[in-house]
């Protein structure tokens, strides 16, 4: 019982940590964050600059409850549903043959195409959040 | 859930921090401008081989060989000089070819031709010029 609680509160801060340097990276270049979704042409320009508003504060927040065990449950909820985004967005790059950076960690990312290991990421990054939610009670 | 709801309020408030300062107006202009680059392979190359698309080759003047009646526009160079798209031609889509460890550059180079020529499509050869000449496209 108490193996499975370590392990639950590893899963919960490494989640957290890589949302929270996913975030703080983009928040260091915003405009990058934007263009990043938009890239993807998934979405229309109002609605790609609505999501990547959107994105980095909400992974530093999320990740900050993570790291933190406040409102964890909620928070591995929306790290879920961000996975969950972020994994379709790469198979969408996949199927549509795109020349794309992932946009993950904001400045670092131009470097880092979006591909079978963002893809691993963001399946790491759904199960911890299913992991961390199962195993919270708050 | 209601914990879901709070952390995406205060998500919210903190890109209101993240973007003090950045113009949405701005950014929305880009966003219009930006262009989906796409990534081909060679046999996808080979096929559409043809008059409504332009080889740009975007490697330096001192590379070697290149594919056949490519359209010099040198990387380093794009912003230096004025680039005309060549006439006579129903030029719809560009493919960018440059080294295979330049993708960064190929896709920032596809992204500026399509901006800067309004084409409707423009993609980079997955594998650079290397897999270019292995496939044995048209080089000179």
């Amino acid at each position: 019982m108490a193996g499975r609680r370590a392990a639950v509160a590893v899963t919960r801060l490494l989640l957290g940590a890589v949302l929270l340097v996913a975030g703080a990276l983009k928040a260091m270049d915003p405009s990058l964050a934007v263009m990043a979704v938009g890239a993807y042409g998934l979405l229309p320009p109002k609605a790609a600059l609505a999501v990547g508003f959107l994105l980095p504060g909400v992974e530093i927040a999320v990740g900050a409850a993570l790291v933190a065990g406040f409102l964890a449950r909620g928070a591995a909820f929306v790290a879920a549903l961000l996975s969950a985004m972020f994994l379709f967005v790469v198979g969408w790059a996949h199927v549509e043959s795109l020349d794309i950076a992932c946009g993950c960690f904001g400045p670092l990312s131009p470097a880092l195409e979006s591909g079978p290991w963002t893809a691993a990421l963001d399946v790491a990054m759904l199960a911890g959040s299913v992991v961390a939610g199962r195993g919270t009670s708050r | 859930m209601k914990g879901a709801l709070l952390l995406l309020a205060a998500g919210a408030l903190l890109s209101l921090l993240v973007f003090r300062g950045v113009a949405p107006s701005q950014l929305l202009a880009a966003l219009e401008m930006q262009a989906v680059v796409h990534s081909w392979d060679a046999e996808t190359a080979r096929a559409r081989l043809g008059d409504e698309l332009l080889v740009v080759d975007g490697r330096g003047g001192g590379a070697g060989a290149g594919p056949k009646d490519a359209f010099p526009v040198p990387f380093e160079e794009r912003n230096d000089e004025v680039f005309v798209m060549p006439e006579g031609r129903q030029i719809r889509a560009a493919l960018v070819v440059m080294e295979a460890g330049r993708a960064r550059e190929a896709r920032e180079l596809a992204q500026w031709l399509a901006r800067e020529w309004a084409l409707e499509e423009v993609a980079t050869l997955q594998g650079g010029i290397e897999a270019w000449q292995a496939a044995g496209l048209p080089s000179r």
